[in-house]
């Protein structure tokens, strides 16, 4: 915005400088922004897409047009539709996902942070063992055994992403069970459950929602990965990474596999920015002092 | 005498997203040869990084103005080759904490040698040698085997030696030391004060002695110079300042402290915490905590003003009237 | 009998690679109601072990810890008995020792929260009053603690403590993080809790200074001990121990006079190694040859003083060899 805009004083300024410093980062406003706008697109895909995603026509490999704004694929559908529809796998499935990894994740991490001992051991060992393994292949193989879908995808995906998950809660647990202020509380005859709710949770929940938002990017890249190999969508589903994997095989009709490239690309840095500003919000010191001086 | 360093109208502030955080707001001063320079103040005050102005260790986005000229040459402005080859060779630092500003992984004849290498262009043999010379000075037992260790090998005392040690490694004319004992006992801080004191005596070295701690700068310092909140309160010969202080500030920092010869009476402590540069009161900084404050110390800054004994002091309230009203 | 009643305590740690740390080696302290008894020593001597231990913190390895006539237990995964939560502690770091997400008032209320002595109704005024009772504003309770400074965060953390009613607190190095300054307002609020409430207090610190100021009586340890114990302006005017005279000498004088002040010589030794004997021997300017084979117990002496030094001719222990702790009994 340009110092002429803002130092006026209409309202929109006025509201926009009553929002926090933190959140008006260039970068948290190109997040938020982007991620809004796709999840709006996940919503009314169907109004606001002009043809069936999974419609096919007469017009192969049509170049963008004004027909079709992105062109056709090797089958004759809109690929602006199935660009659009694409949201529509990938981003609830993303949630689920996410939501499904934190819980597994976050609980096993949370019992090895506060009961330590062998529960400590064996969850840090599971996690282990899955990091051990490179993440692309282990859900490929998961998915290679329980079969190809979307749904088995997820479960891999899940799989592969829990123990980072774990990680991060059993650390915060861990430093905040052994922290002064726990002690404290102990002191003045709080039980060690009590502890978790009203100490841990509140120190937990800050960057257990950072995690969020950039594991959500992750989760669709690796879907998205997945499906490109095969192992996730089936067709004729209209999701971005099988439709990359489509595109790959067509090089001379650019756009079937460029713009839903640009679609996962857009929405994954959108989750990132997203989560890169809401950990500087969540630091309470975010301006530089000069404490000590 | 013709000042060593000479730092004039020093101004240093951080751009923000709010604005222009003043840090050091205008501090101006002169340390001679051999000089223990005392700047005393808390937290807030700006002490310390008016220290870092001074050698270019300011953190990014922060910006200078004013001069700080070492024998002529403005510190503030040089750049580069210049600038490394005057930090360690005429200037060095010590600081607080000996085990953070000690290379962990390095050992202690790396560490010393390094420097002698870098600015003075020793050999190994030569270098070592020296090396040992700077351990024995500082009263390292059996700077041999010293030389092999490590730094968590040694106690805080003998950690912040050997940082003096390598302080002086290149035999600068000016020593800044930014709260060297705060972090030892005190038995061990009186050894680290009996040994800067003899190597100021031996080698005209000057010090300029960065502490909050009035003890230290009674025992150490030939001037006193009181910052608070970014600029200067008070200044003069130590015992004038601590036995006969002026300044509101640096009289309620001295009735604060324990006083062994007064054990009886309670503690006189000064209301309201330090101001930090965030939160820094208009006009003068101390008036919401001075017992002697007037509507006009809210509105305008006192200026610093000189007198005929050598000291200095920013404050308008007539001093004879303010001792009178103790 | 005393409020809290330390005896012969003993704390040893382990270190990784598995050597026994006797960082407590047989300490003995009194604390009464109303009363403020500072302990001071420098790095090494023990005397957080020993705050700890007296709290519950830490187990003992031997020796005992009594508050109100009645054994200290040490922090399990339960609840602390309400009988023990009489006895408080306050630690050193206010940046620390408050939870940073968590409302001031929230905290201060947890004494009552838990304990469920009062009731929901009365918990606002109630710390408001404990607010006011540190000399704190009453709006503070909103506030969070990045919004305080160290010593508001410091008086904070004491209405924390005061929450549960306490007998007696034991204080951590209270003052050691906060500004010169602010250190003299925090040290008046100890010293008129204390008078006010008729709580005692168990103030350990390195500044001997300011604990001359705040306490009627002060311990001094040295490498895990108690090396002398005195009523505080007796201990200043006539010190006993050596190593007493040794941290005296040592403080500088802020009077702007110049003095150096005087230097102990030699270092502190590894706690998992202490000297034989007299654990202050190799750095004592009175050194006797008894000293480095008989290790001396605090004895009592005149104005209730007590001191572990043979300079003050105390008979052998029956029993005692060099350096080797007492087994428990």
């Amino acid at each position: 915005m340009s110092a002429a805009v803002i130092n006026s004083n209409n309202r929109l300024t006025t509201a926009w400088r009553r929002i926090p410093g933190a959140w008006r980062q260039p970068l948290t406003v190109v997040g938020l922004v982007l991620a809004a706008s796709w999840l709006v697109v996940a919503l009314l895909a169907p109004w606001i897409s002009p043809q069936d995603p999974l419609a096919q026509g007469p017009a192969l490999y049509q170049a963008p047009s004004a027909a079709h704004l992105l062109g056709t694929d090797e089958l004759g559908r809109d690929v602006f539709s199935r660009v659009l529809w694409g949201a529509r796998i990938s981003i609830p499935l993303a949630m689920l996902l996410v939501s499904l990894a934190f819980t597994i994740g976050g609980t096993l991490g949370g019992l090895a942070g506060y009961l330590g001992g062998w529960v400590d051991e064996v969850v840090m060992r599971g996690a282990d063992f899955v990091f051990a393994v490179p993440t692309i292949l282990l859900a490929m193989a998961v998915v290679a055994a329980l079969g190809p879908g979307l749904f088995h995808a997820v479960l891999a995906v899940v799989l592969v992403s829990w123990p980072g998950i774990a990680r991060v809660v059993r650390g915060l647990v861990r430093t905040t069970m052994e922290s002064e202020y726990v002690a404290v509380g102990r002191l003045l005859g709080s039980p060690t459950h009590r502890a978790l709710t009203v100490d841990v949770l509140p120190n937990v929940a800050g960057p257990v929602i950072v995690l969020a938002a950039l594991e959500i990017g992750n989760a669709i890249l690796l879907l998205s990965a997945l499906s490109f190999l095969g192992l996730g969508a089936r067709p004729p589903d209209a999701e971005w990474g099988s439709m990359v994997s489509t595109g790959a095989q067509h090089f001379e009709a650019w756009w079937i596999g460029v713009f839903p490239g640009v679609a996962i690309v857009s929405i994954v840095l959108a989750f990132n920015f997203l989560g890169d500003s809401l950990r500087d919000a969540f630091d309470p010191k975010a301006i530089i002092k000069a404490r000590g001086a | 005498m013709t000042a060593l360093l000479s730092v004039r109208d020093l101004r240093v502030w951080l751009d923000t997203a709010r604005g222009p955080l003043s840090i050091v707001d205008g501090v101006s001063f002169d340390i001679a040869s051999g000089q223990v320079f005392g700047l005393a103040g808390e937290s807030g005050s700006g002490k310390t990084i008016t220290a870092l102005a001074l050698l270019g260790l300011l953190p990014a986005g922060a910006r200078t103005d004013g001069s700080a000229l070492l024998d002529g040459t403005d510190l503030l402005t040089m750049r580069g080759a210049q600038r490394r080859r005057t930090r360690g060779r005429e200037v060095a630092m010590v600081f607080q904490d000996p085990m953070s500003s000690l290379h962990p992984m390095l050992t202690i004849e790396r560490q010393l040698t390094e420097h002698l290498r870098y600015q003075l262009g020793m050999g190994g043999k030569e270098a070592r040698a020296r090396a040992i010379d700077l351990l024995t000075e500082v009263r390292i037992p059996d700077p041999e085997a010293a030389l092999r260790g490590y730094p968590h090998q040694f106690s805080g005392g003998m950690r912040q030696r050997i940082q003096i040690a390598i302080g002086l490694a290149c035999e600068p004319r000016l020593l800044i030391a930014d709260e060297p004992t705060t972090a030892l006992d005190v038995t061990v801080q009186a050894g680290i004060l009996r040994l800067l004191h003899r190597l100021c005596q031996e080698k005209d070295l000057a010090v300029m002695l960065i502490t909050h701690d009035l003890g230290v700068l009674s025992a150490l310092a030939d001037t006193v110079t009181v910052m608070y909140a970014g600029r200067i309160v008070e200044g003069g010969p130590t015992a004038q300042v601590m036995g006969r202080s002026r300044h509101p500030y640096t009289r309620g920092l001295v009735d604060s402290l324990p006083h062994p010869e007064a054990a009886d009476r309670a503690l006189v402590p000064i209301a309201g915490d330090p101001a930090g540069p965030e939160s820094r009161p208009s006009g003068c900084a101390f008036h919401p905590r001075c017992r002697y404050a007037e509507a006009s110390c809210s509105t305008t800054v006192p200026p610093l003003v000189r007198t005929d004994d050598g000291r200095e002091m920013a404050c308008p309230i007539d001093p004879l009237v303010a001792t009178l009203a103790r | 009998m005393s409020l809290l009643e330390l005896r012969d305590v003993h704390v040893v740690y382990q270190r990784r690679d598995g050597t026994p740390v006797p960082a407590v080696a047989g300490a003995s302290l009194d604390v009464n109601a109303g009363e403020i008894v500072g302990l001071v020593g420098e790095t090494g001597c023990g005397k957080s072990s020993l705050a700890r231990a007296a709290v519950g913190l830490v187990p003992l390895t031997s020796g005992t810890v009594s508050f109100e006539g009645s054994p200290v237990h040490v922090l399990g995964r339960r609840a602390r008995p309400s009988r023990e939560r009489r006895l408080q502690m306050v630690f050193q770091n206010p940046y620390e020792s408050i939870n940073p997400r968590r409302t001031v008032g929230a905290q201060v209320a947890d004494a009552f929260a838990i304990s469920g002595t009062l009731p929901r109704s009365s918990w606002r005024s109630r710390v408001e009053e404990l607010l006011h009772r540190v000399g704190l504003p009453a709006s503070m309770a909103r506030r969070f603690p990045h919004q305080l400074s160290g010593g508001q965060r410091q008086r904070i953390a004491i209405a924390r403590a005061l929450a549960a009613d306490p007998a007696m607190i034991v204080l951590d190095e209270p003052l050691s993080a906060l500004d010169a300054s602010v250190q003299a307002q925090v040290a008046n609020l100890l010293v008129e809790l204390a008078r006010d409430l008729q709580v005692g207090m168990l103030l350990i610190s390195h500044d001997l200074a300011i604990v001359r100021h705040v306490a009627h009586r002060t311990a001094v340890m040295y490498l895990g001990v108690v090396v002398e114990t005195a009523p505080t302006a007796q201990l200043w005017r006539a010190p006993m121990h050596p190593y007493t005279r040794a941290l005296i000498d040592a403080i500088p004088h802020a009077d702007g006079a110049g003095h150096l002040p005087v230097a102990l010589t030699g270092e502190i030794p590894d706690p998992a190694r202490p000297p034989s004997g007299c654990r202050f021997h190799p750095r004592c300017p009175h050194v006797m040859d008894r000293c480095l084979n008989e290790v001396p117990e605090l004895v009592a002496k005149d104005g209730g003083r007590r001191v572990a030094c043979w300079l003050h001719e105390e008979p052998v222990a029956a029993g005692r060899t060099a350096g080797v702790p007492q087994v428990s009994r």
